[in-house]
């Protein structure tokens, strides 16, 4: 199954929709408990970042992240899975790991595989919306952009590492790496 | 882990539990339903997914019913998910905790 791009972005920005979010940042964390998520925020000395628990028994569902993590991460990770919450109502536990958000871990399927992939796009699309990148990158000249401090300000506004902005904007097809 | 995995492992445990209770040992189910002792073991550590008339064939030797021996949703407890799912007792601990509150308010 290939990533639901289309789909991904649709049900990022009806979310934000609903939430009358017109503008950066996007508290993700709120967006979550509107829908009836609970958050456990909790210190770890471990390389997980967070996790999602369906109790669908009880009809509850968990958000458990790691505040050993920059508030950043924090913030991503929410996102992150929320989209698992949203794309893929299959799974009653999934637990992500510090490098498993970007790498393939070997003992993973390709189906798990995807299924972060969609992930982190749906945290992209719900932090980074495309129509709000757009409106700040308007009367942005291509020069400012390979400015280093350029990416990292906008980043700050947008509450997320110049880590991520920096591969949304490639996503987008504003730079080039 | 996925969630397949589980789901296995607890028809694997079904099975073993409702064997003891007629005293049969895995050599002997396997010879009464045409499986290796190996397939068997397999089967009752979730390693193996086993086709469904087997599992018939399974329910009929082990003189219960096969709904007994399926998982469902609701009997697979969250602890039982945690212990399958995640390796490391530091995170098992960090989720079981999170359940926990998240219970109480």
């Amino acid at each position: 199954m290939a990533i639901r791009r289309k789909h991904i972005r649709t049900t990022a920005s009806q979310l934000l929709r609903s939430n009358g979010i017109e503008s950066a940042p996007v508290e993700a964390d709120k967006i979550a408990i509107g829908l009836g998520i609970k958050i456990q925020y909790e210190r770890v000395e471990e390389e997980i970042s967070g996790f999602l628990l369906r109790d669908l028994s009880r009809d509850k569902a968990i958000i458990g992240v790691n505040t050993k993590h920059h508030s950043n991460r924090i913030r991503f990770t929410i996102a992150h899975e929320l989209g698992h919450f949203l794309l893929h109502e299959h799974e009653k536990l999934h637990v992500d790991k510090r490098f498993m958000i970007q790498l393939r871990d070997e003992k993973s399927s390709k189906g798990e595989f995807e299924d972060e992939k969609e992930a982190n796009l749906f945290a992209a699309e719900l932090l980074m919306p495309i129509d709000f990148i757009q409106a700040d990158l308007e009367d942005v000249s291509e020069f400012d952009l390979e400015e280093d401090d350029f990416i990292r300000d906008l980043a700050d506004i947008y509450k997320v590492s110049s880590q991520a902005m920096t591969f949304r904007l490639q996503y987008l097809g504003y730079i080039q790496l | 882990m996925t969630e397949n995995q589980a789901f296995y492992k607890d028809l694997g445990s079904r099975i073993k539990t409702a064997r003891k209770r007629v005293l049969l040992t895995q050599e002997s189910l396997a010879e009464k339903v045409s499986l290796t002792r190996t397939t068997v073991t397999n089967i009752e550590k979730g390693r193996q997914q086993l086709l469904v008339h087997t599992l018939v064939d399974i329910a009929k030797v082990l003189n219960v019913s096969v709904e007994v021996l399926i998982p469902s949703q609701q009997t697979t407890s969250i602890n039982d998910l945690i212990n399958v799912k995640v390796d490391s007792p530091e995170a098992q601990e960090f989720i079981r905790k999170a359940y926990d509150m998240a219970d109480r308010d």
